[in-house]
């Protein structure tokens, strides 16, 4: 031990004094830009407006992040630009292991601010090998996408986050601010206030109209769980579940900079306890001759354990050129083989969906993404192209396509329909799951075909006039028509003109405005199915709509 | 852009002002126009191009000289600095040169723009005065000889404005004029670039164009109604000409003037159709020009705040509200637009047996003065969407309206709101495949604006323009019937302006 009176014993303490100070810093750098990643993250999701014209940054996370990234282009067996930013992410981990994990990703962040007392106390019951988990969930993961499933891109942290906001928490907050709002209108002097934000707020922070997701609730409890889940160890997910935490950690075997604990270490274990995510494990039964360790890939860079440790001496960051050491969960032939077998059992499974055997009545994509298999083998389940659609037309599915297309986009048009002059959702998809194309374009891709049931509609169930859906058809010369028009009188002497509408098959795209905008109460009388590509006329999904084009 | 700086001799421009003399009005000073550096950058640059060098057989030095001589004119201005950010976003958009047009206007008060370019035309707000080449050549005819009767389309065309276009006549290209003599051509193809042409003349024609402009600005607020038609109850008026903006103006005026509506102080909400994301031209929206002429005259009327909006039947109201012109138009002419959040709407007892209540925007039902602004469409066959059924956009159930009984639905929320004032835009019409248009096919150029301040005239008389009988249409029937106005035509007087 040092003495801790002599000259050069003290000389040595102001030094270590000075260094702790400088890891002081540090932290609140680290403090500082987490908040700015997920401020920014925040700002991302809000600025993604409902408007026609998308964002182009909108994906701008799931561009950095790599279990995204090299899932799909295994899964679509394409190489895509757009995603090659997150070879920056992977660079970063080979040089700084998990940073992403302490400095950048916002469910991380968000994690890290709910903590539970319960934890400290739990957290060492948990058995060290459940880290393993995570490494045979990225197995899965792989494995899967190398066969070309998706399905379990829904864990992706950055995409469930993502969902969440979009389904729930924006949508409800929406309601409260709007109730708020309605409550006070008609109060004197809060209505001059409720002017002042509807003015500078209603379509922009405020969407235009309140937004409705299927399954909000379920995909809110979800993520409730992962939070919860914080009550047995801090940041649960992070240490024992997250895919991407486990990819970015097997990189994080060989970074190069690293918290080292040198030959200063008196065993004290201050640094394990102090550790965010227990990757340090403390002084092996041996006494004083076995130092802790800092597992590296579960580290994720947070340096409080270069703040908290007594003898300055001992923890220091520097530069280590040999792999981290390898603890009992990390991934070894077992667990490879574990993965392979549930991803392919997983995809078995999946496969006996009823799904895949017929197409069902809400199976309608978005413009674009008609083919099926293409589709789901790229989608990454991130929910950006339901934040941005006008309507809230694109909904989280659950049986409309099977369970192994758990939450991707599908077009429910009782609940919003295709904007003819809109082009966002493939503006803003990651992985070009739903394609950028021009306005023209998306004009001549049938997503489906209206059908018009005569026993609920107005007009022939009742004699009942309503024109509706031939009014709303965006088509330039109509997919809907009218025949048999005549003025009819009511009892109460009002008058109106009776029509009966039809649909044209070979213009209709299937936007689904009709479906939306038929006034009935609860199914409408006019719904869009997914197209039979026989009955359109020169047709095949993806063809020209209307043959004089 | 290349900054080009031209600095002469004393002697040089002795030469150059002599030489002036001989070329004519706009280089001897006696026709005033405006030029900026970047224009003359333009210019050198256009002129000095090998299918155009060709045609004037000019040398480098030659097209120096000219523009030396233009530069002497007293009118050389700058534009102010930074444009109406606004003006970018114009449906269709400007172009970077021609933001520095509009803003070399704004700097110069009473100009007037003479320019081929149907973009820039149709771009700037019809609050400005523009004209092509050929009605400037026509202004500046009439103003040399006797005056051929114009060949305007309605017989009782009054013509009492100087200002009002010539005929209708195709808008040309500068350059295909009759043929000129070389000295005349010069002077043409050295404001080519831009689209200016100045044919010689004198500077009176200009003048009276101004003042014209400027009596129809007055009319237009406090009105222009003979003593005949003052005492004869209402007055409904129709405008023709092929600029929106001065048939809004006329209108207004002839049926006494916007301070007939609005007063000082007042809170103002024009209501058009902005139900679409399509560009003007497809007549599926309101004429920004007209929604922006209305909104200016509400604001020298002394209104407080003139507020623009409608709850679109597609989504994305912002994106409506600047693919239709509309909000870049409304913008420049002072007023504000304004999204309909869905908080903003109560229920309000309705008159009439049909809807008994029915939910409104609360600040279209608060306003001192509604102004109701549509544009005449036709679909199905022979149902008409004009100002009746453009106050559907004024609730957020159009569903229960449709399901009760549509034609008595919309002439009970008229009863309940009650606009102060209709102005039809029927300057380009929709004849079919309405509401949602889209192909102009299915579009026709009336170039009329219809105004009054019973909407039930109004869209009485509007029928007319596709040919309709007014009986065809339901709602207008059954909003006579709640006594909100007269269907019958015979008991207005008519004025067309």
């Amino acid at each position: 031990m040092s003495d801790r009176t002599s000259e050069p014993g003290a000389a040595a303490k102001g030094e270590a004094r000075r260094r702790a100070g400088g890891w002081k810093a540090a932290r609140w750098v680290r403090r500082a830009v987490q908040i700015a990643f997920f401020v920014f993250f925040i700002y991302l999701l809000f600025a993604a407006l409902q408007r026609r014209a998308a964002f182009p940054y909108a994906d701008l996370f799931f561009r950095f992040d790599p279990l995204a990234a090299f899932s799909t282009m295994l899964a679509a067996r394409q190489w895509l630009p757009h995603l090659a930013l997150a070879v920056v992410t992977v660079g970063a981990a080979l040089v700084l292991g998990r940073v992403w994990c302490g400095w950048i990703c916002p469910l991380g962040t968000l994690l890290g601010w709910f903590r539970f007392r319960a934890a400290r106390r739990l957290a060492p019951r948990v058995p060290p090998r459940l880290r393993g988990v995570k490494y045979v969930l990225l197995g899965v993961i792989v494995v899967m996408a190398a066969l070309g499933s998706m399905t379990l891109l829904v864990l992706d942290p950055i995409a469930l986050l993502t969902r969440t906001f979009t389904t729930s928490l924006i949508p409800g907050f929406d309601y409260v601010v709007s109730s708020v709002e309605s409550a006070l209108i008609g109060w004197g002097p809060a209505s001059g206030g409720v002017t002042w934000v509807e003015d500078h707020f209603r379509g922009s922070v405020l969407p235009v109209y309140q937004p409705h997701y299927a399954q909000g609730v379920a995909i809110f409890l979800v993520f409730l769980a992962v939070v919860l889940l914080n009550v047995f160890a801090a940041r649960f997910w992070c240490r024992y579940l997250c895919p991407l935490g486990a990819l970015l950690g097997l990189t994080a075997k060989v970074q190069i900079l690293r918290p080292l604990v040198g030959d200063g270490c008196n065993g004290c274990n201050t640094c394990a306890r102090a550790c965010r995510v227990g990757a340090i494990e403390p002084e092996a039964a041996g006494g004083a001759a076995s130092p802790a360790r800092v597992v590296s890939s579960e580290c994720t860079m947070c340096l409080d354990c270069l703040v908290a440790c007594p003898e300055h001496e001992a923890m220091s960051f520097g530069a280590a050129l040999k792999p981290g050491p390898w603890a009992t969960y990390d991934p070894g032939r077992r667990q490879f083989l574990a993965a392979a077998a549930i991803g392919v059992g997983t995809i078995a499974l999946l496969s006996t969906s009823v799904a895949r055997a017929i197409k069902g009545p809400g199976l309608v994509r978005p413009p674009g993404a008609q083919d099926e298999g293409a589709f789901l083998s790229r989608c990454l389940r991130c929910s950006e192209c339901m934040k941005v659609c006008p309507t809230s037309g694109l909904q989280p599915s659950l049986g409309q396509a099977g369970l192994e297309a758990l939450w991707t986009p599908v077009l429910t048009s009782r609940l919003g329909y295709c904007d003819y002059s809109c082009t966002a959702c493939g503006h803003v998809c990651p992985s070009g799951a739903i394609p950028k194309l021009a306005l023209e374009d998306k004009r001549t891709r049938v997503l489906g075909i209206a059908v018009i049931d005569r026993n609920r509609c107005l007009p022939w169930a009742s004699k009942t006039p309503c024109i509706v859906c031939q009014e709303m058809c965006p088509i330039p010369n109509k997919a809907i028509v009218l025949s048999g028009q005549h003025l009819i009188t009511r009892p109460d002497g009002t008058q109106d003109y009776l029509a009966r509408p039809s649909v044209v098959a070979k213009r209709c795209i299937g936007c689904g405005i009709c479906e939306y905008k038929c006034p009935l109460e609860g199914t409408s009388a006019i719904v869009v199915l997914p197209s039979n590509p026989a009955l359109v006329v020169g047709g095949s999904p993806g063809g020209s709509a209307y043959p004089e084009g | 852009m290349p900054r080009m700086t031209i600095t002469l001799s004393e002697e040089r421009q002795r030469a150059v002002k002599e030489d002036a003399a001989r070329r004519g009005a706009m280089l001897a000073g006696t026709l005033h126009f405006v030029l900026s550096q970047a224009f003359l950058v333009e210019y050198r640059r256009v002129l000095l191009r090998p299918a155009i060098a060709q045609r004037h057989g000019l040398s480098e030095a030659d097209v120096d000289a000219v523009l030396e001589s233009l530069v002497l004119n007293p009118g050389f201005r700058e534009p102010p600095e930074v444009p109406d950010t606004s003006l970018a976003a114009c449906e269709p958009p400007l172009a970077t040169g021609d933001e520095d047009v509009v803003a070399l206007m704004d700097a110069t008060p009473g100009a007037v723009l003479v320019t081929g370019d149907h973009r820039l035309a149709e771009a700037v707000a019809a609050w400005r005065l523009v004209l092509t080449p050929a009605e400037f050549a026509a202004t500046l005819q009439r103003h040399r000889r006797p005056r051929a009767g114009s060949a305007c389309r309605d017989n009782r065309n009054t013509g009492e404005y100087h200002g009002q276009a010539g005929p209708a006549t195709a808008r040309g290209d500068p350059m295909a004029m009759e043929p000129l003599n070389r000295s005349e051509f010069l002077k043409l193809i050295a404001l080519g670039g831009a689209g200016l042409a100045i044919l010689g003349g004198p500077e009176r024609a200009l003048a009276a164009l101004a003042r014209a402009h400027n009596d129809l600005d007055r009319a237009a607020l406090d009105g222009d109604v003979p003593a005949a038609h003052a005492a004869a109850g209402t007055i409904l008026a129709v405008a023709h000409g092929t600029s929106a903006g001065t048939n809004t103006k006329k209108a207004v005026a002839a049926i006494g003037g916007m301070r007939r509506f609005v007063s000082s102080g007042d809170v103002v909400v024009v209501k058009p159709n902005i139900g679409w994301a399509h560009a003007p031209k497809y007549a599926a929206t309101t004429n920004p020009a007209v929604v922006a002429t209305l909104v200016g005259l509400a604001r020298q009327a002394g209104a407080k705040r003139v507020i623009v909006m409608d709850n679109p039947v597609s989504s994305d109201p912002a994106g409506c509200y600047s693919a239709s012109g509309i909000a870049a138009a409304v913008r420049s002419a002072g007023g504000t637009m304004h999204i309909m959040g869905g908080s903003g709407y109560r229920s309000y007892a309705i008159p009439g047996h049909l809807l008994k209540t029915h939910p409104l925007y609360a600040a279209i039902v608060n306003a001192d003065v509604l102004i109701n602004v549509p544009i005449a469409k036709q679909h199905g066959s022979t149902r008409l969407t004009l100002a009746g059924k453009n106050m559907m956009g004024c609730t957020n159930n159009r569903g229960r309206m449709h399901n009760l009984g549509l034609s008595q639905s919309i002439a009970e929320i008229n009863a309940k709101l009650r606009p102060e004032l209709t102005v039809i835009d029927a300057m380009r019409i929709l004849i079919r495949n309405g509401p949602s248009g889209g192909s102009l096919n299915d579009v026709r150029i009336k170039n009329t604006v219809i105004a009054c301040k019973d909407w039930v005239a109004a869209d009485t008389y509007a029928t007319r323009l596709f040919g309709i009988t007014p009986a065809a249409v339901p709602y207008i029937k059954a909003a006579a019937a709640l006594h909100l106005g007269t269907n019958n035509l015979a008991a207005v007087t008519i004025r067309n302006v």
